[in-house]
């Protein structure tokens, strides 16, 4: 693998990361009788977790590493913008038009350049 | 059944997708990127994963920042697990789609191999683009401004250190985002309410 951590590390990190997820969904499945699903330690949670993906998701859009990097800032923003118009256009909000809309005009982009 | 095997198992499927054409597009290996679809099943923190990897972030600092995004399942399971026994379920569906993971995730590994670049664009687009939308239909203001805070920080703290930048704007911003929002809530500060 072309990184700059070794392949072990990616495989330990790949491990730990899925005992990670299952405890999440196995501690889930165990509090289901007993927990308060308002309670604040919750809702901070969620908020950091929507705060980090938000971050890895417009760090993705607006300072690409790869391939993504070829196209313009402009171009990215307009797509983007395109696609949660299209998913805005209908009261029921469809997101799977908005997501290939989005894809299509990427790919257009990439054709057409 | 129905519903579930027509637009949520596509969009899913999409993104594994996107995932392996991402992991293409970074020279990652093709059974790694597999099993961490499957086993893992949970886009958010696959891609936090290979991003974090790729930035050179440390082993436990990865870990934690997947865990962290794997919290939504804490209480995703407890909303929906008191409604699964008064259903029918089928059980075979729900491996089914997990196990579609990993062929999804190769297929787009070696789509990106040999469609011309257009295609690997849009497919690498495909992701982010998801969470971008499902951003837009998020209800409780705590979480809208955690994500209006998250999505400034992240670009900024990824200039000042790739590493770390992941962990430390998603706490920054979902705890000010959290404070703000227990503040206009009327709550006092301090433990429990």
């Amino acid at each position: 693998m072309s990184l700059s951590l070794s392949p072990n590390a990616a495989w330990l990190a790949l491990l730990v990361a899925c005992i990670g997820t299952y405890a999440c969904r196995a501690i889930g499945v165990q509090l289901s009788d007993k927990l308060n699903q308002a309670s604040e330690a919750f809702r901070w949670l969620s908020a950091v977790t929507y705060a980090m993906v938000a971050a890895l998701t417009v760090r993705m859009l607006l300072l690409p590493q790869g391939l993504l990097a070829s196209v313009p800032l402009g171009i990215r923003c307009l797509i983007c913008a395109v696609s949660i118009g299209t998913m805005l256009a209908k009261p029921t909000r469809p997101l799977a038009p908005a997501l290939l809309m989005g894809s299509l005009l990427m790919v257009g982009y990439g054709l057409l350049r | 059944m129905r519903d579930a095997m027509g637009t949520p198992v596509l969009i899913l499927l999409a993104g594994m997708v996107g995932f392996g054409a991402m992991g293409h597009s970074h020279g990652l290996d093709a059974l790694w990127l597999g099993l961490c679809s499957v086993f893992m099943f949970a886009l958010p923190g696959q891609i936090v994963l290979v991003e974090m990897l790729l930035a050179g972030a440390a082993w436990w600092s990865i870990a934690f920042a997947v865990v962290l995004t794997s919290t939504r399942f804490v209480t995703m399971v407890l909303t929906l697990f008191p409604q699964l026994h008064r259903r029918s379920r089928n059980r075979g569906l729900y491996l089914w789609v997990q196990l579609l993971a990993m062929p999804g995730t190769l297929l787009g590994y070696s789509i990106a191999g040999w469609v011309p670049t257009a295609l690997n664009l849009g497919l690498v687009f495909i992701n982010p683009l998801f969470f971008l939308l499902t951003f837009v239909d998020v209800r409780p203001l705590s979480n809208r401004m955690a994500i209006v805070f998250g999505g400034c920080l992240g670009p900024l703290f990824y200039l000042l250190d790739p590493d770390t930048s992941l962990l430390l704007s998603g706490l920054c911003a979902g705890t000010l985002a959290y404070g703000l929002d227990r503040y206009q809530r009327g709550l006092p500060w301090g433990p429990k309410a």
